[in-house]
């Protein structure tokens, strides 16, 4: 196997139904996907059955990737997203969802010095409940472009907008972190910066 | 510039020249860039310990696959196959058309024609043996049924045939047996004595 080969070669050789060709796509995208839904959900059982899915997708006759449209990453990312924004307006409204979370309480959050926090396995772990107390557009565009490191450009293939919408929720969604983590104490000179980032958005 | 203004260029996102100016200058947004910093580097961590699927999802999607290969190529095979059925009712057709001219070539299993029941009208009876084949006549298949004529040859005929006829007999007519197939062709003379 040719480990250097593009994911658009792969693709070719499982359209001829080369088996292994289809395993080292898997092998090489399924981390990132299983972890996005993983972290856009909180549900193991769902990001198993979203990464399947994908594949599947991939697999069928209909696939409609178009490598003129954006990656063959950025593609099963959005059926992804698709799939879990699917999940996540059956589990609840989504604009409910987004209100919540938008008021979430700082002080669940916030600890003494939560930027020392964060090399600790405390501070990731709260962080990890920040993260997942986004709401969902924020939440999104943190998991892709900082956690999974995708450039912004496959970003917005994926999210289906314009790459200064992926900037600058990126940049909101960093602000609304950061006010989650800083303890309350601390907060009113943060905030009132963090209100100037708000504000740009 | 203002703390407006650098954070409408969302510096964070930008390259560290860029957001030297300002930020040099402005303690409050110096520290939120490093908070900002230290956000990323947690982020960062966090995405270090993520998962993957379990390999049971790659063991599902191997046999779905295996499953789709068996069909992605099935319609090239159903076609193939289609088009070996349609060549069936030709072939039936031309084995057909075989048979039935075979079966006209070969001789009809007609009956045996007892030559020993054909007689002329009073006369003995006529024996096979006895037949003298005539040259250049074709061979009847076993079972062919031949016709048994008797009729008056010129002595002349026969001996222009071969025939043993013997000229102190007479001059006239010698009565034979003439056997004729069913093409109507003369196979072979009997001279009745």
């Amino acid at each position: 196997m040719n480990t250097s080969e593009t994911d658009d070669e792969l693709l070719l050789r499982i359209r001829s139904g080369d088996e292994q060709a289809f395993v080292s796509l898997y092998r090489r995208r399924q981390g990132a996907l299983y972890r996005f839904v993983l972290r856009m959900t909180s549900s193991a059982s769902l990001a198993e059955d979203v990464t399947q899915e994908v594949f599947l997708a991939l697999i069928r006759e209909t696939c409609g990737y178009d490598p003129q449209r954006g990656t063959l990453s950025g593609y099963l990312f959005g059926i992804a997203r698709k799939l879990v924004l699917r999940h996540l307006e059956r589990s609840r409204g989504m604009a409910e969802e987004d209100l919540e979370n938008e008021n979430l309480a700082v002080s669940e959050l916030a600890s003494a010095d939560p930027m020392v926090d964060l090399v600790r396995r405390e501070g990731i772990q709260q962080l990890r409940k920040a993260v997942q107390a986004l709401p969902r557009r924020y939440r999104e565009v943190v998991v892709l472009c900082d956690l999974e490191e995708m450039d912004y450009a496959d970003a917005a293939v994926v999210l289906d907008c314009p790459i200064g919408t992926v900037r600058s929720r990126l940049h909101r969604a960093r602000a609304l972190l950061l006010e989650k983590l800083r303890p309350k104490r601390e907060s009113r000179s943060g905030v009132n910066a963090l209100k100037l980032a708000r504000s740009v958005i | 510039m203002t703390c407006q203004e650098f954070w409408d260029e969302m510096p964070e996102l930008q390259a560290e020249a860029e957001r030297v100016d300002h930020a040099l200058n402005c303690p409050a947004c110096a520290g939120l860039l490093a908070d900002q910093a230290g956000l990323v580097t947690g982020l960062r961590r966090m995405a270090q310990d993520g998962g993957e699927a379990p390999p049971r999802v790659e063991a599902r999607l191997v046999s779905a696959f295996r499953a789709q290969a068996g069909l992605t190529p099935a319609k090239p095979v159903r076609a193939r196959t289609a088009a070996w059925w349609a060549w069936v009712p030709a072939a039936a057709v031309l084995v057909a058309v075989a048979l039935f001219l075979a079966r006209g070539r070969q001789p009809e299993p007609l009956p045996q024609p007892d030559v020993a029941t054909v007689e002329t009208a009073g006369e003995e009876p006529v024996a096979d043996s006895d037949f003298i084949p005539l040259p250049y006549a074709t061979d009847s298949a076993p079972g062919e049924e031949s016709d048994l004529v008797r009729l008056k040859v010129p002595r002349s005929a026969l001996i222009a045939l071969g025939l043993p006829v013997a000229m102190d007999g007479g001059t006239g007519p010698v009565e034979a047996v003439v056997a004729v197939n069913a093409d109507g062709v003369m196979e072979g003379v009997r001279l009745v004595q």
